[in-house]
């Protein structure tokens, strides 16, 4: 501490000299701190669709980098631990990026390569994100009492496709049932779920939507999760 | 000699003489809780060479197997567990800690002019965390069944359908992991020391070059380690709750466990690499007796390769069923790559050019470390282009890349380290004539064992396998052969370096005649390691700044340097 | 080596001077908490991804957590980390003798170091308490994560529970992304088992932070601390502000989606 003592017989590098700071600014900083975490909850509370995220994630990183520049003291840290510390959001960000370049672009390669098959079960390969939606699994909750009449109309949807049963999974096959076993199995058909169109849409964008799109539409979706993985022969006994 | 040392008051060197770390406490039990940083890589030697001794015993076994078609020792189970053993220990308990944990903990704050790493019980702790996860491998070993490969690739090591691949990966895993934070506070602790523990003249144009490299690996070990250990956590996860991450069948997806496995696993490759590099560096320069060439480019270079580490890991699944947008980024940064390798080669062989060579048997080593780097370098470009890994992926020819890079590489490296410090080390010479003997049937059988490979991999035999066609028998035994004229090469060495602890002659200060600071020491060096904190007042190659007593200091009428060269 | 010249009792003898030994340790820190990004960095990739693959289970999932539970929590951190602040500072501050009283600081000295690290300590148990509920909440109605999804407290007996029905339709029926209102995503095991190891882990750390917070607050109340000499203080305080970081994503990112 700068004005405490001084050590004449040494020079100022012998020691320490920390800054010091006010108690109001922390303070302050605590009230911006849990006034962003209501502005967050605010935000989520309004349906901005897909600007949801990057408004949280834009929050976060305003309260964060708060926290790092006054409760960690960055503004007066050495200048190496600043830029190391940053700098290692950047290679998170090296992480996120590359990973989710090929999570996105998986099984979507455009005009030269068609659409990509599994050789193990002549399928399409696990890949795109809007894909899989439009194809995605769900469980149907037991009826209401008293709404077993609707579920018939949406029965049309349903299909016999076997929902990757756990039951391959060692520990609950020894358990007895499955926790699947609740709700009857059902994969949601492409006119059903909400996200069918989009993915429609996007796959539009490419020449060879056709071929993707032909090949939901057919029914062809059965054991895509089974496809996923090296092991697909197997996941697609249940057809 | 320019550090205050060599002027010490003759009276303050006297008053302690003769004492030095090996002599300044005895017992075991002062080694077991020893703080001195060299202790601690002693104590860190003496396990990766064990832990080399145990990898290496699993390596013959594999090539013995393998030597005939069908079985020959073992059955096709027990082989995928001596490959799988072979691989995680040599990687995990061996390479990873061998130059920067080993040499690096003893060498790193001598040459630094420091009495020890920034963190010294830290230092200690993780040791004894590396020893933690030592013992979760051999648990793993002992229960048995791991046969996942190193790279414990998913699904198949959440162990569904697979009977076996059961709890023995839940032990490596953690091993693994265990051994992983071990690496990451030894990064830790050596940018914290690089950063404050410099002797007073010694800036960064003044670090030597080993430093450089070590430094580049910690940043490595810091950033990259983690990712492995959180991937480790998921994957345990998903092996004992299967919380459907990396597991397919509950929509997990196992690219991504590759995704994580070789963010960590491709900058772990110059966790290996690096010090290698760093310690050429040193031998190339001492034995070359002259300024080394491009010293800030060779820096600049180290801290480059690690940071291109981390951009590039997509190249190991390029027949994983990645994107092919992917693939393509991929590819081309890997190429990147080969530029800072180029200029460390370039710069090595430029020192050399009028240098004044001495074939000393840590510079062969480093002559083999050029040679065998540059061609495992080189090959590595055939992996990085999509076209042709293709067809390379996952045989022998890989293994044949790695191995060159890995052994050709790291290990040479390591080996001339050890030959280069084991006078500073031990206080003792060894036997120049069996090391030399030494190096070269190791370098013979190396290049035996792992050429052939390179042949039987681009004519397309699969690596992993237990067994093959016949056109590659005479290719595998070749192979296997060059294993076996290996192990005798390492059999000589420990008998020398066995030979050199009981009657070895003892070692002067600066037997290398070497300009770097760590000479400038006793040999085996001071508890604190100088007398006094040295003062620096020239570069660690400048020769030519050195007076020649500086270089011959200890036994000026005895320069070992000649006696190697005789 | 003499030791004699060397300086105050806290510096290591490897070290020159006090502010050598203390950047030291702050550099150490600091690298050590970029370590830590880095590995809450590899839960973030996962969940980003699963996030676009299977929307409908993330909507679905982050209404089946508590979003009331999950702002406490984060409010009771961030009380918690300025507390942290704020027994660093009472430490820097130190004794103040010498110091004529309308000079001196407010909140500083060894005991209010204490006090400030005793309610963190206080803070952060908090929050474990609340983690507790949830957690316990969660096992008793089995939104559990992975092949235990819908099995309450772990035992899988085919049928999903009551409770779990009834929030699942809760749920559904209030997110925004969702494929008909009894269709549950099958994904949501995934979603779970993500949002048990990224909360699990961090509470690990947590609970570390907890214990790193008591061993501190001894070495304080045995006067080891004083202006010169906090470096514990410091980086303790600096290793809560990273838990704190960590949550702060963690809430919006588990609890806040549309
Ligand atoms: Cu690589």
């Amino acid at each position: 501490m700068a004005d405490a003592h001084a050590h004449a017989e040494h020079g100022d590098d012998y020691y320490v000299h920390a800054h010091i700071t006010p108690a109001r600014t922390y303070v302050l900083v605590l009230a911006t701190l849990l006034f962003l975490t209501f502005l967050t909850v605010l935000a989520y509370n309004v349906h901005l669709g897909d600007w949801n995220l990057f408004v949280a994630v834009l929050i976060a990183t305003i309260k964060a980098s708060i926290v790092g520049t006054w409760f960690m003291h960055l503004k007066y840290e050495q200048r190496f631990n600043l830029i190391f510390f940053l700098g290692s959001l950047f290679f998170v960000i090296i992480f996120l990026g590359y990973t989710v370049n090929d999570t996105e672009h998986r099984g979507r390669q455009g005009t030269l390569t068609g659409v990509r098959v599994d050789p193990a079960t002549g399928k399409r390969a696990f890949g795109s994100g809007s894909v899989l939606q439009a194809e995605g699994e769900f469980i149907r909750l037991p009826p209401l009492p008293g709404e077993a009449g609707q579920a018939g109309q949406e029965g049309e949807a349903d299909r016999d496709g076997e929902v990757p049963e756990p039951e391959a999974a060692g520990a609950a096959a020894e358990d007895g049932a499955a926790p699947t076993a609740a709700g009857e199995p059902a994969e949601a058909g492409d006119s059903e779920a909400p996200t069918a169109g989009e993915a429609a849409a996007e796959a539009g964008a490419s020449p060879t939507a056709p071929a993707e799109a032909g090949e939901e539409a057919s029914g062809a979706t059965e054991g895509t999760e089974g496809t996923e993985a090296t092991e697909g022969a197997e996941a697609t006994e249940g057809e | 000699m320019t550090v205050e040392a060599a002027t010490a008051v003759p009276s303050d060197a006297s008053h302690e003489a003769g004492d030095n770390y090996l002599t300044h406490e005895r017992g075991l039990k002062s080694w077991l809780i020893t703080l001195d940083h060299k202790r601690i890589g002693i104590l860190y030697l003496a396990s990766v060479l064990l832990a080399f001794l145990l990898g290496g015993v699993f390596a013959i076994l594999v090539r013995t197997e393998l030597m005939f078609k069908g079985q020959t020792l073992m059955e096709a189970d027990t082989y995928n567990q001596m490959f799988t053993l072979h691989g995680a220990i040599m990687v995990f308990l061996f390479i990873i800690p061998s130059i920067p944990a080993a040499l690096g903990n003893f060498i790193l704050p001598i040459q630094l002019g420091a009495k020890d790493v920034a963190f010294p019980r830290l230092n200690l702790a993780s040791f004894y965390i590396y020893m933690l996860g030592t013992v979760c491998l051999v648990v793993a070993i002992v229960v048995g069944e791991v046969n996942t490969g190193w790279t414990l690739y998913a699904p198949y090591s959440i162990g569904r359908n697979v009977t076996g691949a059961g709890s023995s990966v839940l032990w490596v895993t953690l091993g693994v992991f265990i051994a992983g934070f071990s690496s990451i506070l030894t990064g830790v602790n050596f940018m914290a020391t690089v950063h404050k523990m410099r002797a007073p003249g010694m800036h960064w144009k003044r670090l030597p070059l080993f430093i450089w490299g070590l430094y580049a690996t910690a940043v490595i070990q810091v950033l990259a380690t983690p990712v492995l250990a959180i991937t480790l956590v998921l994957l345990f996860m998903e092996h004992t709750l299967s919380i459907g991450i990396f597991d397919p069948q509950l929509g997990g997806d196992p690219v991504l466990f590759q995704h994580f496995f070789w963010f960590y696993s491709h900058p772990a490759v110059y966790i290996m690499i690096l010090p290698g590099m760093a310690v050429v560096n040193e031998l190339i320069a001492t034995f070359s007796h002259r300024k080394i060439f491009g010293y800030m480019f060779i820096a600049m270079s180290s801290i480059t390769l690690a940071l291109l580490s981390f951009l590039v890991w997509g190249h190991h699944m390029f027949a994983s069923g990645m994107s092919e947008y992917a693939t393509m980024v991929f590819s081309a940064l890997t190429f990147l790559v080969a530029i800072p390798s180029g200029v460390k080669v370039f710069n090595w062989l430029a020192t050399l050019y009028q240098g004044s060579i001495s074939f000393a048997s840590p510079m062969l080593y480093a002559l083999g470390f050029i040679a065998l780097f540059t061609i495992g370098g080189l090959t590595g470009l055939f992996l990085g282009t999509i076209s042709t890994d293709i067809h390379l992926h996952d045989t022998y020819f890989v293994v044949a890349h790695f191995h060159y890079v890995m052994v050709g590489g790291t290990v040479f490296g390591f080996l001339g380290g050890l030959h280069y410090w084991w006078p500073k080390m031990v206080g003792k010479m060894y036997d120049e004539k069996l090391a030399k003997i030494s190096w070269f049937l190791v370098f013979l059988g190396f290049n035996v064992t792992f050429f052939s490979q390179f042949i039987m991999g681009s004519q397309g035999m699969p690596r992993r396998y237990y067994d093959y066609l016949d056109q590659f028998q005479p290719l595998h035994m070749t192979s296997s052969g060059g294993a076996y004229i290996l192990a005798v090469g390492f059999l000589i060495m420990a008998y020398m370096f066995y030979k050199s602890l009981r009657s070895g002659e003892k070692a002067p200060p600066n037997p290398w005649a070497s300009a770097g600071y760590e000479w400038m020491t006793t040999s085996p060096p001071h508890p604190h390691n100088f007398e006094e904190t040295p003062v620096i007042t020239r570069g660690p190659y400048d020769y030519h700044l050195c007076t020649e007593e500086e270089l011959w200091d200890g036994f000026p009428e005895d320069f070992p340097g000649e006696k190697a060269k005789a | 080596m003499a030791h004699a010249h060397h300086g105050p009792d806290y510096l290591a003898h490897h070290f020159d001077t006090p502010k050598q030994q203390y950047e030291a340790a702050k550099i150490g820190m600091w690298i050590f908490l970029a370590q830590e990004v880095l590995f809450f960095s590899g839960l973030f990739v996962a969940y980003f991804i699963f996030r676009k693959w299977y929307p409908e289970a993330w909507s679905v999932g982050s209404h089946l957590l508590n979003w009331k539970m999950g702002t406490l929590n984060t409010a009771v951190l961030l009380l918690s980390s300025f507390t942290a602040a704020m027994a660093v500072r009472a430490a820097q501050i130190g004794d103040q003798k010498g110091v004529p009283d309308k000079d001196k600081r407010k909140f500083g000295g060894q005991a209010w170091t204490g006090h400030f690290l005793l309610l963190t300590f206080v803070f952060a148990g908090a929050f474990m308490v609340v983690k507790y509920f949830e957690y316990t909440h969660k096992f008793h109605v089995g939104t559990l994560p992975g092949q235990y999804f819908g099995c309450a407290n772990f035992e899988c007996t085919g049928t999903m529970s009551e409770e779990l029905v009834e929030e699942l339709r809760a749920a559904i029926a209030s997110a925004h992304h969702n494929a008909g209102p009894d269709l549950v995503p099958y994904h949501l095991r995934s979603f779970f088992g993500l949002y048990f190891v990224m909360t699990g882990l961090h509470g690990i750390h947590v609970l570390i932070g907890m214990g790193l917070i008591a061993w501190i607050w001894n070495k304080n109340r045995k006067g080891e601390f004083s202006a010169e000499y906090n470096t514990p203080v410091d980086n303790v305080a600096l290793y809560w502000h990273l838990v704190d970081l960590v949550w702060i994503y963690l809430f919006p990112l588990l609890y806040l989606i549309d």
